[in-house]
């Protein structure tokens, strides 16, 4: 039986009715997440492990998956791990301080014997696009350009089944993937400590700014320090994205960006009905 | 930042790479962008690290400030402290106060021999290879690195990046050619034995060469050009054409040269 694949959606008997993705009337942070906690949301840290047992985390990670080089592939071990670094633990709860009910799973990519390697992110991210998370926090990336379609391919599949992707901007003047590529949340840091005061850039690759110069956040051994990276702005707009869907679930990563874009704390508001609207 | 600082750090980036270019030896450069570095910084201390994959460690190559010498026998396992992360992913950081984190500054002393308050640090990558990192510690006024200082610190790590990885490149035949010239200069041992010499230094190169990816596709390249050149050197002439004019289309070099493929060659 042959049928062409992609008109048939659009075919009558196929149809389907939607419903309006976005509010009649202005988006405003009410809406977007007031009440939200992000319960019912999952959300990837593809970084360098979570520590479970860090105060700031107290227990949300409910899976695991580490990336382990071998000789003859690459194996993903989902049995629980730490944080050798200290840096997905900084990122895991930062996320919490903004959705406090999301589940996290730690996917860990980097750590001894990986040291980052393009493969090991690679298998990683596709671990978690694997599992339908609904968001992921990427604060990393790849600079070699041989790694481009391979990104490009994971972040389309994210996109088209529903899994936001949060990655970090490289500060260094280097093209990093899949962090330039358009469909996904790039966020850079800036320097006022506020969490939720972010800012949209209208001249991108960089879309995004979220605090990220002199934040305190939580470090493996159960410490804290304060640091300055676009690694922990990128976590401030996954727990923000996190709250938006949890709220509104069937948002795309395009609607979402609307709706971080429309509630960015530089967006000039239009005023409606002769009164300044948010 | 004010203008007078701006110009002061410019033309101090200026007059190193000036400096670059004349060609010093490697550890000479090295140590100058890492002092120059922490002056323009205004830090009390820094650090070249490495990578030896081979080993899977990292290794503090130069360094400056106070505890420059301790700092220097350190090596570390890959992915240990700041550096490690910062080499692992290429993504640049910067800690303040870190004696105030007891975790972080066992790790931090750890890797440097003391516990800095502020510590910033940015990969360094030669052709896509990220090779270790330069990280600066302790700004004199005690405030903690910026994003601008992240930047700057940025600059002087690509020209130590390219200082490393030029001087890797060379090294080997540097060293090999090296002993080739002293045995032919040698004015000890009779002339059987210079040959004897001459033979095993070349077949050292030559096994170097073979074994050597670096060297595998220049040799190629050399021998592909040689072969092309064996009929005739208008051919050979347009072979270099082609490369040149593709290498401008890639943007791979500087200079703007109209392509010369699309010229016909002279006298047909």
């Amino acid at each position: 039986m042959t049928r062409p694949a992609y008109t048939h959606p659009f075919e009558p008997g196929e149809l389907r009715e939607v419903a309006e993705p976005l509010p009649p009337g202005p988006i405003t942070r009410e809406w977007a997440w007031g009440g939200a906690t992000g319960r019912g949301v999952r959300v990837a840290i593809v970084d360098s492990g979570v520590e479970n047992e860090h105060p700031a985390i107290a227990g949300r990670v409910t899976r695991f998956a580490a990336v382990r080089s071998t000789p003859a592939a690459l194996q993903l071990d989902t049995a629980p791990h730490g944080d050798t670094f200290g840096h997905g633990t900084a990122c895991a709860a930062t996320v919490l301080s903004l959705a406090p009910e999301v589940e996290l799973y730690s996917v860990r990519v980097l750590g001894p014997g990986l040291l980052g390697t393009g493969e090991a992110f690679l298998a990683g991210l596709r671990w978690a696009i694997e599992q339908r998370v609904q968001v992921v926090n990427l604060s990393l990336g790849s600079n070699k350009r041989d790694y481009f379609g391979a990104f490009h391919e994971l972040v389309d599949t994210a996109y088209f089944q529903g899994t936001v992707l949060v990655t970090a901007a490289n500060n260094m003047p280097v093209p990093t993937y899949p962090s330039l590529y358009s469909s996904v949340i790039s966020v850079a840091g800036h320097s006022i400590a506020e969490p939720f005061t972010f800012y949209c850039n209208p001249t991108p690759p960089v879309e995004f700014g979220a605090p990220g110069i002199d934040v305190r956040v939580a470090w493996r051994g159960g410490s804290y320090v304060v640091t300055t990276g676009n690694s922990f702005a990128a976590p401030h707009i996954t727990g923000i994205v996190a709250l938006i869907l949890s709220k509104h679930p069937d948002l795309t990563q395009y609607q979402v960006k609307t709706v971080l874009h429309a509630t960015a704390s530089n967006v000039r508001r239009s005023k409606v009905d002769g009164r300044t609207a948010g | 930042m004010n203008l007078d600082e701006d110009l002061r750090q410019t033309l101090t980036v200026v007059a190193l790479s000036t400096e670059l270019a004349v060609g010093s030896g490697p550890d000479t450069l090295l140590n100058l962008i890492v002092t120059t570095a922490a002056r323009v910084l205004a830090a009390q201390a820094a650090s070249i690290f490495l990578v030896d994959e081979a080993a899977g460690e990292m290794a503090v190559v130069v360094a400056s400030g106070e505890r420059a010498a301790d700092a220097l026998r350190l090596r570390m396992p890959l992915g240990h402290g700041i550096a490690g992360f910062v080499v692992a992913t290429g993504q640049p950081m910067a800690v303040a106060r870190a004696s105030e984190s007891p975790m972080f500054a066992r790790d931090i002393a750890s890797s440097i021999g003391y516990v800095p308050t502020s510590v910033v640090c940015v990969p360094m990558r030669f052709e896509d290879e990220i090779i270790g990192a330069v990280e600066l510690f302790d700004k004199i006024d005690g405030t903690t690195f910026t994003q601008d200082d992240m930047e700057m610190l940025g600059l002087f790590a690509d020209q130590a990046a390219i200082t490393i990885g030029q001087s890797r490149v060379l090294r080997n035949l540097r060293t090999l050619l090296g002993s080739a010239l002293r045995l032919s200069t040698a004015e000890d041992g009779d002339a059987a034995e210079r040959r004897e010499g001459h033979r095993t230094t070349l077949d050292d190169l030559v096994s170097t060469v073979e074994q050597s990816a670096e060297y595998r596709d220049v040799a190629e390249a050399a021998a592909l050009l040689t072969a092309i050149r064996k009929r005739g050197s208008r051919e050979h002439a347009a072979a270099l054409d082609l490369l040149r004019s593709f290498a401008h289309y890639l943007g791979a070099t500087d200079t703007d040269r109209p392509s010369s493929v699309l010229r016909p060659p002279s006298g047909t």
